[in-house]
């Protein structure tokens, strides 16, 4: 754990504490967004702290549940964090669903802020 | 190859072209019991198709009507339009929607009117059945007045996919009237597509004989790696 590096370290922490926040309150998780953050929900965007949380907490279901298959970060050369997380979900009594999300995270006074986070349900088009 | 669901046996939907093929959908908010009336309807021994790349249920019937066999697909969401709204696909080529709500929640009933609009965005002229469910819970609402079916002149039912109440009538008279449009579709939409649909296709088949030896090309180039 120890030998990780910093980033990795900062990124599994923001993730974890992200969806913990989501699947318990997730109109809390204004906390972690500015209000120049971005927010792109399956390819809806929304800029703004409120109008985030908005956005999230208006989504259509009681219980969600979020679980991490795998996570990447990366160091940017501005010294931001780049994450990816590939997972699943399952929202109230819906059948499990694959999910895509990325954060880009910014040292801001010596707290990590969320200021780019992007959606996608892991389904494809048919027909 | 996403995008494309021939790739898919079951959602190549030129399908729904043939005469004894129709495609049923059913809308309506999460939770009001959709796939619980299917499944009520379709009971013993039934497995459901879950295509969960696409986040949907597909359950296949087969039915007589009228002295002629009558495969029908039920299309069923899994949850996509919580977070987005409902793939086009969905409503193309369907012949009949049953578009659900629960007496017990007062919003589901509501949103009706959103599903109907999307709906009819889509297919603006399929028969469409409004079901009440859950009216086991307190069967005083059959009492109440729904006006949201009698104002657009739509057939409307009561149900209980917990008892069964209604539920084999619904689904008889939801094939009948796929199969009914079908047989005399006044949609002139439909007609314009199909039309569109075929020269499209026209064209296509004079530009792959022109692209004919580039493709074969290419294919030969991507077979090698597995013949090796």
């Amino acid at each position: 754990m120890g030998d990780k590096p910093i980033w990795e370290q900062i990124g599994s922490s923001f993730v974890q504490h992200y969806y913990q926040l989501f699947d318990s309150n997730r109109t809390d998780l204004g906390a972690i967004y500015i209000d120049s953050s971005c927010l792109t929900w399956e390819g809806q965007q929304c800029q703004g702290k409120a109008a985030i949380v908005e956005k999230l907490s208006n989504l259509p279901f009681q219980k969600i549940q979020h679980s991490i298959t795998a996570q990447d970060h990366q160091p940017t050369p501005d010294s931001c964090i780049l994450s990816m997380v590939v997972g699943q979900l399952k929202a109230d009594e819906d059948p499990v669903m694959g999910f895509h999300q990325l954060f880009l995270l910014k040292n801001i006074n010596d707290a990590w802020v969320c200021t780019n986070d992007i959606f996608r349900l892991a389904l494809h088009n048919f027909g | 190859m996403a995008g494309d669901g021939h790739m898919v046996p079951e959602l190549d939907q030129e399908k729904y072209d043939a005469d004894e093929n129709v495609k049923i959908i059913c809308l309506g908010d999460s939770a009001v019991g959709k796939s619980k009336l299917m499944e009520r309807f379709l009971v013993d021994g039934f497995r459901p198709q879950q295509l969960s790349t696409f986040a949907l249920t597909l359950y296949k019937y087969t039915t007589t009507v009228d002295g002629k066999t009558i495969l029908v697909d039920f299309w069923d969401t899994a949850g996509q339009e919580r977070f987005q709204s409902m793939h086009a696909s969905y409503y193309h080529k369907a012949h009949a929607c049953i578009m659900v709500f629960d007496v017990q929640r007062k919003i589901t009933y509501k949103n009706l009117n959103t599903w109907y609009q999307e709906l009819r965005e889509y297919r603006p002229e399929i028969p469409c059945i409004v079901v009440a469910n859950k009216i086991d819970a307190d069967l005083k609402v059959t009492q109440k007045n729904f006006n949201f079916a009698k104002k657009l002149n739509l057939p409307f039912y009561f149900v209980s996919a917990a008892d069964g109440t209604n539920v084999v009538k619904l689904f008889t008279d939801a094939i009948n009237l796929a199969v009914s449009y079908k047989q005399n579709s006044q949609d002139f939409m439909d007609q314009v597509m199909q039309e569109l649909e075929n020269f499209e296709l026209e064209k296509k088949v004079e530009e792959e004989e022109e692209d004919i030896s580039d493709k074969e090309e290419y294919d030969n180039h991507l077979a090698k790696p597995h013949t090796a």
